[in-house]
């Protein structure tokens, strides 16, 4: 318990340390969300417009469509 | 309307790479950050000056290494969509900023935090924090000029002239500990002479410099993506328009 208490006390230094690593875990864990959830709002943007569209030959578009890459 | 299908060759490309790099990626970052957190808090000895406040250098430095390197690398990203006008270059170094961003706001907060105990100021205008600070607006205004245009190509060609002259400051802030008296202290790991910190010190900022690498490695590939998908979208709902 002794142990517990001196590691979370940081040499007195706690109050710094923690908050230091902290910060660095939300901001990272934000950006990555945000991120994954960006990709997968425009992924279903996209998957609806190309379902609202006829496909043709040769037009190109469906050259576009239909591909899953992670 | 025909598409230029010759344009998504090199994104498709693109896609397909680094969607084979991407669960890699994410394995990678995981186990350095683990182990790279679990030797900066138990295994690494704390400082005889410093006591523990060292650890927080384990989340400092590498932050600001990253801060440093990706906006070299969205440097040489613009001037490639400059120059050769390569589809992918643009949209790489638009995906790549506010990546630089959150590093360079995370170098500056915990130095911030490592200062107060140690300097005993929270924040002082010294060279090095100074040429930081200017990175992180360098970052946002970078950003900011992105959304400011509603054409994208126009957008593309302000936005590498902004990373590309800002990219001064880098050389700037790697050598302002050494062209100015600061507060900050100088280079303790790329040096010419090697690094010059112990062993049981370096190792684990090693670690903690990787496992971020790994991690951009692992958000740019999921933001370029959504810049190459939300380009097509773009594109699509052009041509529809045109079409009705």
């Amino acid at each position: 318990m002794e142990q517990v208490t001196a590691f979370f006390d940081m040499g007195g230094y706690g109050l710094f340390v923690w908050p230091s690593f902290a910060i660095s875990a939300v901001v990272l864990i934000v950006l990555y969300a945000r991120s994954q959830s960006r990709l997968k709002s425009v992924e279903r943007e996209l998957a609806a417009a190309q379902d609202g569209r006829p496909r043709r030959a040769g037009s190109g578009a469906g050259e576009l469509s239909g591909e899953s890459l992670t | 309307m025909a598409i230029d299908l010759h344009k998504y060759a090199n994104p498709k490309r693109f896609l397909a790479i680094t969607g084979a790099i991407y669960p890699w990626s994410v394995g990678v970052t995981v186990i350095l950050l683990a182990v790279g957190l679990y030797m900066s808090l138990f295994v690494a000895p704390p400082d005889y000056q410093q006591g523990d406040t060292v650890r927080i250098m384990y989340v400092h430095v590498p932050a600001a290494w990253m801060g440093l390197s990706i906006y070299t690398m969205m440097a040489i990203s613009s001037a490639i969509g400059l120059i050769w006008k390569h589809p992918v270059a643009d949209l790489t170094a638009k995906a790549a900023a506010p990546i630089g961003a959150c590093f360079t706001f995370l170098a500056l907060v915990t130095g911030s935090l490592w200062g107060q105990p140690m300097w005993g100021t929270y924040w002082v205008w010294d060279a090095r924090l100074t040429s930081m600070l200017i990175l992180l607006f360098l970052y946002l205004g970078y950003m900011a000029l992105w959304e400011s245009f509603d054409d994208q190509g126009k957008a593309a060609k302000a936005t590498s002239i902004l990373a590309l002259v800002g990219v001064i400051n880098i050389p700037i802030i790697k050598f302002s500990v050494d062209w100015w008296n600061t507060l900050h202290q100088p280079a303790s790991v790329a040096t010419m002479s090697g690094p010059k910190i112990h062993s049981s010190i370096l190792i684990p900022l090693l670690v903690m410099g990787l496992a971020y690498m790994s991690f951009f490695v692992m958000v740019l590939i999921i933001r370029v993506k959504a810049e190459i998908l939300q380009r097509r979208l773009r594109i699509l709902r052009m041509s529809e328009l045109k079409e009705h």
